[in-house]
């Protein structure tokens, strides 16, 4: 054993606690296990993965709230537009009674011209980003233009998805196409309709169809008051009765009745649902109000154009109800998914502080033990050191 | 000689003994704290005693000589341990430092990739938004500064290997020389006593070796005349007696940027010796260069590759806000493949290598070398030499790279060394600058007809020219399908084959030449045609690459003719366009894009696929968001950020293994040292107790010589007169 050695050992056994009390206090000051991922390589690694887990929910969330944003705005839009459509109905009923004079029906007309303006308003609504709600994937631009009378969509059918979490996405809105468009006029699987040029009284039903109906235009053709014939598009006469006002009319599946005292030559046409628009609707509506009502076959003629139009309606509202129950499916979606991704957050959070963050009280305490451990290693090193046979030599 | 006389001889003779024994113990004291000091002891022997008929007489003491207390064998089992402790110590200090900087702002990096693609994921929230757009092009912008600083980072290691290598090779030259001049010394002092050993000088020399046992592994044997030859790296000769070999450095043949050691014995040129270094700082730093920072610098770069490649391709693909098809949103790193000649080739050959698919990139250094008559590429990383079919007179793909002679021919023997990714790290860029420019949407875009009776809903996407296709010969050889294997649509059915015919597809233009049997295939995959177990003799040409399908804005109308069937109107690219089978769910690919129609279409319904720009379209950031999730990096077995999770952890592994290895060494070499203090070291308390025993000798010796005095003086007296 000589001198050196004593003295080094010391030395060592101080430099040794010196280190592990500096890497203790790291860990008490930062809070983490480790500085560098050498020190623990399979946590490091570990917490990185949880960190990038934890950030992927993040966005999850984010994404969430930006999807949720947009639905809430197109929500209120649309019951908007439900409420109108309401009002737009109660017209079409009030306008239906018989007692009307055409100061009434002007008034009418004048309340649903205002409500198309609004409705028209309501489909060129923006979100809070100042983009076209209704426009599809051409946000800068008004989807819905009026031109000659006519209301033209000119977005796309491009709808936005967001990502809510790997693999789960969100319509995060509709297009206008999808909303305003495109809905099937009658009862959404036939319509039937009166000819304009109709010099009798007749009125004709909405018409029901079998589910094995044979799908195709027929027409109710009055060859005398009291005789019709019904005809398919080939012109081919499939059916001819006499006429008994109020009876039901049946061919190929086809359900419909006429009311009134059709004149000879008046013609009512039964077909197939025909894609329409929601101003289509209102605005065919508001040309029947702004007809004349001088004899029984105008009355008759706004009649079939009220009773075509509360059928239209009708449907106009089942789009409008479902296109609110599916946002209303998508915001329960991202619900779902947010509360997922925070439980998934906190379990994720869980894991990483159990990975990388220290026990406080087990860190100071080893703090404090090392300090000790330090301090003994000082003292023994003066003590030891001091001892010297030539102490004694003297 | 016995008598008086006598007396006093012996008693001078301790006296002189009990001198040099204090002479030893306070040479002993006052080189306590020498390094590689060895305590000394002095030697006693009885003189030749004095023979008479009364018996041997004894004639007193005398130094035989001065002796070094010390155990060879641990000072050559120190010098070991010293080289294995300093290798793996340097190796330690190196990684750490790596593992500091890299491995805390490597965190960093993972965190910017996932960044990054998060951005595109926020911006398909807003695409319209400038500010998010700003945002994802400073994500972009970050991703790629990071990139550089990491590969800044590792070329600063790099350059700091080579500074340490420096310093070490003239460290051991000037040791190499001091011990060269010691032998010189020891020879002629030991010549000079009669052998007697020349203690300081040796424990000198001893400590010299262990000294250059810091830098490099060394060995030794000593000669009859008491010189130490010296050799280092597994038996080179660095001290040959009094004569001291010259160690430096050069650039390595193949790669100017990494250095060689040469050993150089009289002025002949030198002989590499790198290879054989296996301790002290000198493999430390060798060994680091080769086990972690050359294999780090590589995976960063082929990460850099990989993102640009993906995130190239993805982009291109889609249209920007001003409606142009987007451009390269980083700058494209496929060719910066470095290709480094040998200094030696005496041909004229211009190899060009380009990155063909990162995907299939192995991380590892290639060596091609003309060998006579053939041409042989060396995969480093497992030395297997890796089939050229077409080099030098076509282009080969293997593992990713694009093998092909520009210019030139290699002579006979000619290297080159061909490093995928080490450089591509430094050139990541992002070109793009204009927050419009960057391409959210896609440029094509599928509606129904306005008078549609049935229901449907539609996805649209574009092919990109990495789907894999499959080819499938029917019918004899004479018909074949081609399927994409990505989206699983059929892109041509039943097409009747005819030789050489050429093909465009999702962008790749090849041709079908031969005659290939019936059920032959055919699969294409980043750039490369691989034949199935194929009977017939079809082969596919030369596959270009373009970034999308040349017709993929034209406008297609998809009408249905029924409820099962369609008609295509418009597309260039697809068969059959009559009377299509509809299958609602199934993919339908025309013209580089598939479309997936799910629902009930009604005869006469029709969808047309038209070109599109609009500033609310994020399907293509959509599509971007995906690839930070897709397993596309290390041979598809991990995302881009995961690649990188890994390649810092492994760093991380590599340094912890290395501070182990270093602490055990350091715990052996504290044993080591420990024994060999306590045999050869200072001990004062001993030395103390030793002054006190010669001291008091010296006095007894002194005594008798006075006793020999007082006797002899009265004796004279007793005969004075």
């Amino acid at each position: 054993m000589s001198s050196q050695q004593v003295f080094r050992a010391g030395v060592d056994a101080i430099l040794k606690q010196q280190a592990e009390v500096i890497r203790t206090q790291t860990q008490v000051a930062t809070g983490k296990r480790f500085s560098a991922p050498s020190e623990d390589p399979v946590a490091a690694k570990l917490a990185a993965d949880l960190r990038v887990a934890l950030d992927t929910t993040a966005q999850a969330q984010r994404n969430g709230e930006t999807a949720e944003v947009r639905l809430n705005v197109e929500e209120t839009t649309i019951a908007t537009v439900e409420s109108a459509m309401v009002r737009v109905r109660e017209i079409a009923l009030q306008a239906n009674n018989a007692t009307n004079g055409p100061g009434e029906r002007a008034a009418l007309k004048s309340e649903l011209d205002n409500l198309f303006t609004q409705l028209l308003g309501l489909a060129n609504a923006k979100d809070p980003n100042g983009d076209y709600l209704f426009a599809g994937h051409r946000i800068d631009a008004k989807p819905f233009v009026l031109s000659g009378g006519q209301v033209n969509y000119i977005g796309d059918q491009g709808e936005r998805r967001i990502e809510l979490s790997d693999g789960v996405f969100v319509r995060a809105g509709d297009s206008g196409a999808r909303v305003f468009e495109g809905i099937l006029d009658g009862d959404g699987v036939i319509a039937s309709r009166a000819e304009s040029t109709n010099t009798g009284t007749g009125v004709i039903s909405p018409a029901s169809a079998a589910a094995n109906w044979v799908s195709d235009t027929y027409t109710v053709t009055f060859i005398a008051p009291d005789t019709y014939t019904v005809s398919d598009s080939g012109a081919g006469v499939i059916a001819s009765a006499s006429y008994v006002a109020g009876d039901d009319i049946q061919f190929n599946g086809v359900t419909v009745s006429i009311s009134g005292a059709p004149a000879t030559g008046d013609q009512f046409t039964i077909r197939p649902s025909e894609r329409v628009s929601v101003f289509d609707v209102v605005q065919s509506l508001s040309a029947a109000l702004g007809g004349t009502v001088n004899d029984g076959a105008e009355q008759a003629a706004l009649n079939n154009q009220l009773n075509a139009a509360l059928g239209d309606l009708a449907q106009v509202e089942e789009r409008f109800s479902g296109v609110r129950a599916t946002i209303g499916a998508r915001l329960n979606l991202i619900d779902a998914e947010r509360v997922a991704a925070q439980d998934q957050a906190l379990a994720l959070q869980t894991s990483l502080s159990q990975v990388e963050d220290i026990d406080l009280t087990e860190a100071v305490s080893n703090l404090n033990q090392r300090l000790t451990a330090l301090d003994a290693a000082q003292r023994s090193l003066v003590a030891v050191s001091g001892l010297s046979l030539f102490n004694f030599l003297r | 000689m016995a008598g008086l006389n006598g007396i006093l001889k012996t008693g001078v003779s301790g006296l002189l003994a009990s001198q040099r024994a204090l002479n030893t113990t306070s040479h002993n004291v006052a080189n306590v704290n020498t390094p590689g000091f060895s305590r000394q002891s002095a030697e006693f022997s009885p003189r030749p005693a004095f023979g008479s008929g009364e018996g041997y007489i004894g004639t007193g003491v005398q130094t035989g000589t001065v002796r070094r207390v010390l155990d060879q064998f641990l000072n050559v089992e120190i010098r070991q341990e010293t080289a294995l402790g300093a290798r793996a110590s340097t190796y330690a200090d190196l990684a750490g430092r790596l593992d500091n900087t890299l491995g805390s702002q490597g965190a960093g990096l993972s965190q910017t990739i996932s960044d990054f693609f998060a951005a595109w994921e926020t911006l398909s929230g807003d695409p319209s938004s400038t500010v998010a757009r700003e945002l994802a092009l400073n994500e972009a912008q970050s991703l790629a500064q990071r990139i550089q600083s990491a590969d800044r980072q590792l070329s600063a290691m790099a350059l700091d290997v080579n500074a340490r290598l420096r310093t070490s090779v003239s460290a051991i030259n000037t040791l190499g020389a001091s011990i060269a001049e010691l032998n010189e010394d020891i020879v002629r002092n030991q010549g000079r006593f009669q052998g007697q050993p020349a203690n300081d000088l040796l424990d000198q020399r001893d400590e010299l070796v262990r000294q250059l046992a810091e830098y490099v592994d060394v060995s030794t044997i000593v000669q009859e005349n008491g010189a130490l030859n010296v050799s280092i790296a597994s038996g080179q000769s660095l001290v040959t007696g009094t004569h001291a070999s010259q160690l430096a450095v050069s650039t390595n043949p193949l790669d100017p940027q990494r250095l060689d050691i040469t050993v150089s014995i009289g002025g002949a040129d030198g002989t590499v010796i790198t290879e054989q270094i296996s301790g002290g700082q000198l493999a430390g730093a060798l060994d680091f260069q080769d086990g972690a920072l050359l294999p780090i610098h590589r995976q960063i770069g082929g990460l850099a590759v990989g993102i640009a490649e993906a995130v190239n391709e993805r982009h291109q693909l889609g249209v920007d806000l001003t409606g142009a098809l987007g451009r390269e949103l980083f700058r494209d790193l496929s060719t910066t493949a470095q290709v480094l000649a040998h200094d030696a080739n005496t041909g004229t050959a211009t190899v060009d290598v380009r990155i063909a698919a990162a995907s299939d990139l192995t991380g590892s250094d290639y060596l091609l070398t003309r060998n006579g008559a053939a041409y042989e590429l060396q995969r480093l990383s497992d030395q297997t030499l890796v089939a050229l079919a077409n080099f030098p007179s076509g282009e080969d793909i293997v593992d990713g790279l694009a093998l092909s002679l520009s210019a030139g021919a290699l002579a006979d023997g000619d290297q080159f060394l061909i490093e995928p990714t080490r450089a591509s790290a430094a050139d990541m860029a992002v070109l793009i600058t204009d927050p419009k420019s960057l391409a959210l949407g896609l440029p094509i875009s599928a509606n129904t007809g306005a008078a549609n009776q049935g229901d449907m809903d539609i996805e649209l996407s574009v092919n990109a020219p990495s789907h894999p296709l499959e080819i499938r010969f029917a019918a004899g050889g004479t018909t074949f399908d081609v399927v994409d294997t990505k989206t699983g649509a059929r892109l041509i059915d039943d097409q009747s084959y005819s030789a050489g015919s050429s093909l465009t597809i999702n962008g790749l233009s090849f041709a079908i030449s031969g005659s290939p049997a019936d059920g032959d295939s055919f699969t294409i995959r980043d750039g490369i045609a691989t034949l199935g177990s194929n009977t017939g003799t079809g082969t596919v040409g030369p596959i270009t690459v373009s970034n999308a399908d040349p017709n993929l804005l034209d406008t297609v109308t998809v009408t249905f003719t029924s409820a099962s069937t369609f008609d295509v109107v418009g597309a260039t690219q697809g068969t059959p366009t009559a009377a299509v089978t509809f299958t609602s769910g199934d993919p339908v690919s025309f013209n580089g894009w598939t479309m997936t129609v799910t629902g009930t279409p009604a005869p006469g319904d029709t969808v047309t696929v038209s070109a599109s720009s609009a500033p609310g379209d994020n399907r293509n950031a959509l599509q971007l968001a995906e690839l930070g999730r897709t397993l596309v990096a290390d041979s598809d077995q991990a995302t881009f950020a995961d690649s990188f999770a890994t390649t810092v952890s492994s760093l991380a592994s590599i340094t912890r293994r290395m501070q182990n290895e270093q602490e055990a060494r350091d715990v052996l070499l504290n044993q080591l040292v420990n024994e060999r203090e306590s045999i050869s070291g200072v001990n004062l308390d001993e030395e103390a107790a030793n002054l006190l025993r010669f001291q008091q000798s010296y006095q007894a010796n002194a005594e008798v010589i006075a006793i020999a005095n007082e006797t002899f003086a009265s004796l004279l007296a007793a005969v004075g007169r």
